[in-house]
């Protein structure tokens, strides 16, 4: 059995269960063990972009420090956000030497830290996983469609595959819808102090993806997630990748429980049926 | 920030401009005339760091970049907060997933 070394971020621990669930049964139908990175910290959620401020640097680059600590030349991340961000400070880490002197200080117990730890998307794998495997899902009619929002294709450079989430669910049998919206940024972190701008955003998205004919929106974003969620006015089923995966691959224990958007009869209607 | 040519495609791809009481490539003509502190504008509070303006600008400008520099410059270093945590309803800090929240302090908090 393979094993990948995986950070799941505050976000599967709190709210995005489901997701996390998910991903330890499709990877284990996979053949893959998920291995949490042990004494994992909060990345930040947000890539810091001023240059002058080292100390929001040591949260990310916390956890490069300890996945090399553990041996781990690839590291798997499943929340956008943290994505964005780890994959960022990995480049950070590779090409500023000079602000890793400072930001090192932080990290005395271990070697300097100056980058070696690659930082993939769990959808990475999980399509490479796929076109190896021998296993097909059942061929269907519902048609989803994928929402990336910003973090996993923004900025270019740091970006997924291109349409690697459309790769996924053909590959598992589902038809894919690419919709306008599908990139356009969700409201974010407004849902504190401007909600009038997220349900503005997320009404927007949804009502989309509906209108070009989406049965269930598909995402790896823990924030979208709750802002989708708690403004889906047309009831669209939103689902984590890996339950979407899951789910015509016959695999039972997909967290959706956990889930905040109405999902049946979407997810009865789309199981896998020997 | 000096390469911009003030084509505006920054403020086409915005998904925020109708929130902004001036728009993204005002802001940068701001910036360089160095008075961004006197115009006193919402815009980069209401940027949310999603990167479309980066992602169809033909010079390379990282906008968000900017917007964020203009934040801390006019409040954030000067002690002041966006977000009054303190002010918080105690449901948003219980109901609210931790993402959202470590996100926003990031941004709106010194």
């Amino acid at each position: 059995m393979e094993e990948m070394f995986f950070y799941p971020g505050c976000g599967l621990k709190s709210g995005a269960e489901g997701y996390y669930t998910s991903i330890r049964s499709v990877f284990a139908k996979l053949d893959v063990n998920v291995r949490e990175l042990p004494d994992w910290n909060c990345c930040g959620a947000v890539y810091p972009l001023s240059t002058d401020n080292l100390i929001q640097r040591g949260a990310p680059i916390r956890n490069l420090v300890k996945a090399r600590s553990q041996g781990a030349e690839v590291l798997y991340v499943a929340c956008s956000m943290c994505y964005n961000v780890l994959k960022r400070a990995e480049q950070f880490a590779q090409t500023r030497q000079e602000e890793m002197k400072r930001v090192n200080e932080l990290f005395e117990e271990y070697d300097d830290y100056s980058g070696g730890v690659e930082i993939r998307h769990i959808s990475e794998l999980l399509l490479e996983r796929l076109q190896v495997v021998d296993i097909l899902g059942t061929p269907q009619e519902k048609k989803v469609a994928p929402y990336y929002g910003c973090t996993l294709v923004r900025p270019a450079e740091f970006a997924v595959p291109p349409r690697i989430l459309e790769d996924i669910l053909k590959t598992v049998g589902y038809t894919t819808i690419t919709f306008r919206n599908t990139d356009r940024c969700c409201g974010a972190y407004h849902s504190i102090n401007r909600p009038d701008i997220t349900r503005t955003r997320v009404t927007e998205i949804l009502t989309d993806a509906v209108n070009e004919g989406t049965e269930a929106l598909i995402l790896s974003c823990p924030l979208c997630e709750y802002n989708l969620a708690a403004f889906n006015m047309v009831d669209l089923p939103i689902l984590w990748l890996t339950q979407a995966v899951g789910l015509v691959l016959g695999v039972s224990d997909l967290g959706l429980e956990y889930n905040r958007s109405v999902i049946e009869p979407f997810t009865r209607e789309a199981s896998h049926h020997e | 920030m000096h390469s911009c040519v003030h084509c505006g495609k920054c403020s086409a791809a915005c998904p925020f401009t109708e929130w902004m009481d001036v728009l993204p490539d005002q802001i940068i003509r701001n910036i360089q005339l160095g008075r961004i502190e006197e115009i006193e504008t919402m815009t980069p509070w209401i940027c949310a760091s999603c990167f479309a303006c980066m992602a169809t600008c033909p010079m390379g400008v990282d906008i968000s970049k900017l917007m964020n520099a203009v934040k801390e410059k006019v409040k954030l270093r000067k002690g002041e907060d966006w977000t009054r945590i303190d002010e918080l309803p105690e449901t948003t800090l219980r109901e609210m997933p931790q993402i959202l929240l470590v996100s926003n302090f990031r941004k709106y908090t010194r």
